[in-house]
Order: structure tokens, then sequence, then C-alpha cells
């Protein structure tokens, strides 16, 4: 060893033995971002574009609840419920609400769980990108998606099934279903910080299958096991689906149509709302633990 | 020129193992620096606390004159095994990313710097590897940094993407960053760094120019590490670098 290289944390002293690469300097520019709002703009913008390129997420979240209303919702739209409401409305209601559940679930959830498992949100946070701005984009492209999932299916209950509603129920409806995918994005939060990124699509399914059939969104409550009806009322999907069906249906016919009593309003958005902020909560003390021990 | 950034006395334990012992280290405005060590030695732990991703647990890290994190609008950092969203264009990640910097590169610029222009409408999914890596230098670039930090950034490049990617790197030195780079490659940190900075154990092990380390280049570098590291040589058993 012939090296006598210093070991204090003193600094080197030549310049590059290599010639350095003649360039310009190249001054940037002060850039407007437009804040957080603009950043948010900014990933919505992408997140869809990036959405849109993949197949499985036009197949998966948009297609198969319009699937599966040509398939089961159309063949009885003519048919009516006793308060005079074509099961053709109902079932729109039922799988559009499926349709939205399931998109927060698996498409937000599971790519939120996918990039935390790739490592993007650590890249992220070498960044001054704020991370609460990118999920907070993403949960809005969701809800933009909702609305392509409301738009078909209901373009097709339209134009195929007579369904009917003025436009100030259409906006409604429409309104309802985009705030719930954000409403559930908190519980498809949760999953992707809570179970392991390789096992939240098998979570998401566990917990998914239940919560639609026993929120009455496949086929009525009546006609499943009891026990589906005995924990409906402690679903908040369910609830969900009930402040859904009551917005363009009379309640009778919500009752008919889902085998279950109705409430008050009050109570299923209580369950709505309430729901949603303790699965948030627990998303973000998941997220906030995560942060906190990979920080040390 | 003053200290871009400054470990004094930093101690980080993982679970009460150490990664870092005692580190002291400081660079000034306008170096480009190499940090080499074995696997394990402390590198990748080093960067995360420069960036903020980590808190030392016990010692004092500076960056650009305040606490590391509160100055990411002035860092660049490519981080080891950085992931990437799989369905965004390598324009759309470049723009987004530089939108949060308050002042930044114009896409295309960066595109064109880090020879992505032809690639900035293919998906991460698309890229090879010395494409990523030069997708990530962009990402490091746009926001125009003071200090550029960057873990093994050259680990999946061929030697022409090595080369350009150095130039680039350069380029930036010469607008007037400072830049740190990780590297297991010890040609790599002669011929590029003004300065190198060996680890093991979690402590500097030596600090010099390459030709100060060789003697001007009458030792071998390659030998003259191993015996900086030999007692050191601990890459842990599963290979990884803490």
């Amino acid at each position: 060893m012939t090296a006598t290289p210093r070991t204090s944390a003193t600094h080197g002293t030549g310049r590059p033995a290599a010639a350095p690469v003649a360039a310009a300097p190249r001054a940037a520019a002060p850039r407007p971002t437009g804040g957080r709002a603009g950043l948010l703009a900014a990933t919505v913008v992408v997140d869809l574009r990036s959405s849109f390129r993949n197949a499985e997420f036009a197949v998966g979240a948009v297609a198969v609840p319009v699937l599966l209303y040509a398939m089961f919702g159309l063949p009885n739209a003519s048919s009516q419920l006793p308060g005079g409401t074509r099961v053709g409305l109902a079932m729109l209601v039922s799988l559009t609400a499926y349709g939205v559940v399931s998109l927060a679930l698996f498409t937000f959830g599971e790519n939120v769980a996918k990039d935390r498992g790739r490592g993007w949100f650590r890249t992220l946070r070498a960044t001054p990108f704020p991370t609460g701005v990118y999920l907070a984009g993403t949960s809005l492209t969701a809800a933009v998606h909702a609305l392509l999932i409301v738009l078909s299916t209901g373009l097709l209950a339209a134009l195929a099934g007579g369904v009917r509603l003025d436009v100030g129920e259409w906006a409604a409806f429409a309104a309802l279903m985009t705030a719930g995918v954000l409403l559930f994005s908190t519980l498809g939060f949760a999953i992707a910080y809570l179970a392991r990124p390789r096992a939240a699509t098998v979570v998401a399914n566990l917990l998914f299958l239940p919560l639609a059939f026993a929120s009455g969104f496949f086929m009525p409550l009546s006609e499943l096991p009891d026990v589906m009806g005995d924990i409906a009322p402690y679903l908040p999907t369910f609830h969900f689906g009930q402040l859904a069906y009551r917005l363009v249906m009379p309640d009778a016919d919500v009752a008919a149509f889902t085998g279950a009593a109705t409430q008050p309003v009050a109570v299923h958005v209580a369950w709505v709302l309430g729901s949603a902020v303790l699965l948030g909560a627990v998303a973000l003390l998941a997220a906030r633990r995560e942060a906190v021990t990979r920080r040390g | 020129m003053g200290a871009v950034l400054e470990l004094d006395d930093v101690h980080k334990e993982y679970a009460g193992v150490p990664a870092l012992d005692g580190l002291d280290l400081a660079v000034e405005e306008g170096e480009l620096v190499a940090v080499l060590g074995p696997n394990g030695a402390g590198k990748t732990t080093t960067f995360e606390l420069l960036l903020g991703l980590a808190r030392p647990t016990q010692g004092r890290v500076r960056v650009l004159g305040g606490r590391p994190g509160a100055q990411r609008g002035r860092v660049g950092a490519m981080l080891q095994g950085a992931g990437l969203p799989e369905q965004v264009t390598v324009r759309e990640l470049v723009g987004l990313v530089g939108r949060a910097y308050p002042r930044a590169h114009r896409t295309d610029d960066v595109l064109a710097r880090t020879a992505l222009t032809k690639h900035a409408d293919k998906v991460v999914t698309a890229l090879s590897g010395g494409e990523r890596q030069r997708l990530l230098l962009a990402m490091a670039l746009v926001g125009a940094p003071d200090l550029l930090l960057l873990d093994e950034p050259t680990a999946a490049m061929d030697v022409a993407s090595r080369r350009a990617f150095w130039e680039r790197a350069r380029e930036s030195v010469a607008d007037g960053a400072t830049v740190v780079f990780a590297t297991h490659d010890l040609a790599e940190a002669q011929g590029v760094a003004d300065r190198v900075v060996v680890l093991a154990d979690g402590r500097v092990r030596a600090d010099a120019s390459p030709d100060e380390l060789t003697h001007h280049g009458r030792d071998d570098l390659e030998e003259v590490f191993l015996t900086l590291t030999q007692e050191r040589t601990s890459a842990g058993p599963d290979g990884e670098d803490r």
C-alpha cells in the first residue's frame, strides 16, 4: 500500500483530469407551476392519459359494468317494480355502484399499492413534488373514470333499456357516483398501505366480493342467505347503494328491489361519510407509520 | 466557495445495525465527487440522509445550508433502484416532475440533453435499462439543481451511454452544479471525479483526488481500494448496500 490518502473530511484539490465537455451554460427560467392546484391538474392529465394506455383498465374498470348491464340489466329492463320503476333503472344503479366501488378498490387501491411497491413514492419524495398532491391527483382521476362508467352504462340503459331520468336526476346520480369513488378510495388507499404491495389485489378481492354481494349490487338481499341481510346494515357500500337507489326511485321500490327496509337518508349519509373518515384516517396513519419507519 | 453539503459525525442505525458510524464529509460548490465503497459501506444510506429520506441516529447533516429535505427544489437525485409509474411516457414524467421545481429547464431541452428526444413518447415499460437511467437523470436535471446526488447512476448502462451520461453530468457542473455520485466502478470514479471518497463500514477511509489516491498513477486504484477496504469487504449476506 503506497497511497497515502487523506482520511479527514478535507477536499480534493484538482479539477477533473478529463476535459470537461464544452457546453454553454443553460439558464433555467422560473416557471409558473400553478402551485399545488397546478401540480394536481398536471397529475390528473398525466394519470388519465396513462390509464387509457392500459387496456386492462378500459376493460376492467369501464367495460365490465357495461357488459354486466348488457347481460343482466337489458333482458329485464322493461319489467316494472310495484311502484312503477323500471327494473332497468334499478339495475343501472346497482351495476354503476358496483363499478364505482370496484374502481375505488381495484383501479385506485391496486395502483397505489403498485406504485408503493415499485418505489415510485420513494422516487417522488426525493423531488419537491408533494406525494399527497400526487395521491389526490390519482383520486381525482378515479373520479373522472367514475363519470365514464356513469356515462357509458347510462347511455346503454337509456338507448337500449328505455331508462328515462330528467337532466337533474342524471346529474345528481353522476355526482353521487363521483363522490362515491372519492369516498371509497379511502378504502383502496388503506388496503394499499396496510397490505403488502403484492397482496393488495388478493385483499381487495377478499373484501370486494362480500361487500358487493351483501350490499345487494348483484341480486336482492332477499334472495341471498339471511346472513347477508344481517351484515348489510353495517357495510358502507350498502348505505351508498341505498342512497343511490333513493335518488332515482321511490322508497317502496327500493325496498322491493333490494329486499332491505329503507332507513332515513341521514343514516345512510352518516355511514358513508363516517366510514370514509375512519378509513382515510387509518390509511393516513399507515402511510405515516411507513414514512417514519423508513426515515428512522 | 461554501460547503454545499456537510455530514458531521453522523451515525445511522437500522434496527440496531449500524449503517453509518461517525461519518464526516463536506463537499464544496462545483465539485464532482465520487463515493466508493463495498456493499454495505453506507453509500445509499448517506444519499438517503442527504435527501431527507432518512434521519441520522446521531450527528448533523446540512444540505445547501439547511436541513435535508428543506431545499428539495434545488436538489436533483437519482436513487438506486428508483421506481417509476409504468404507463407514463418519458415526456410526461419529466414534465410532471419539472413542474414541481421553482426553476426548471424546458422539458424538450432536458430530453435533448439526455438523448431522450426520440424516446419521448415511449412509456416507461418500453425503455431499455440505459434509457431508463437516462430518464432518471432527466428527472434529476429538469429542476436545474444546484446539487445532483446520483446513487450508482450508470449501473445499467453500456459504455457509450456511460460516456454520454458523464458528459451530461459535466455540463451540469459547468452550469454551476455540484455533483456527488456513488459507484462501484473504480475506473469511472478515477476518470470522472475531481475527488474520491472511499467509505467502508460506515466511515470515510480515504478522501482525495484520484491522482493523490494513486500517487499520480503509480498505484493501481483497485489495489488502493482493496487495501483501504480489505478488512471491511463485508458485503452482507444479501449483497445489498445499506
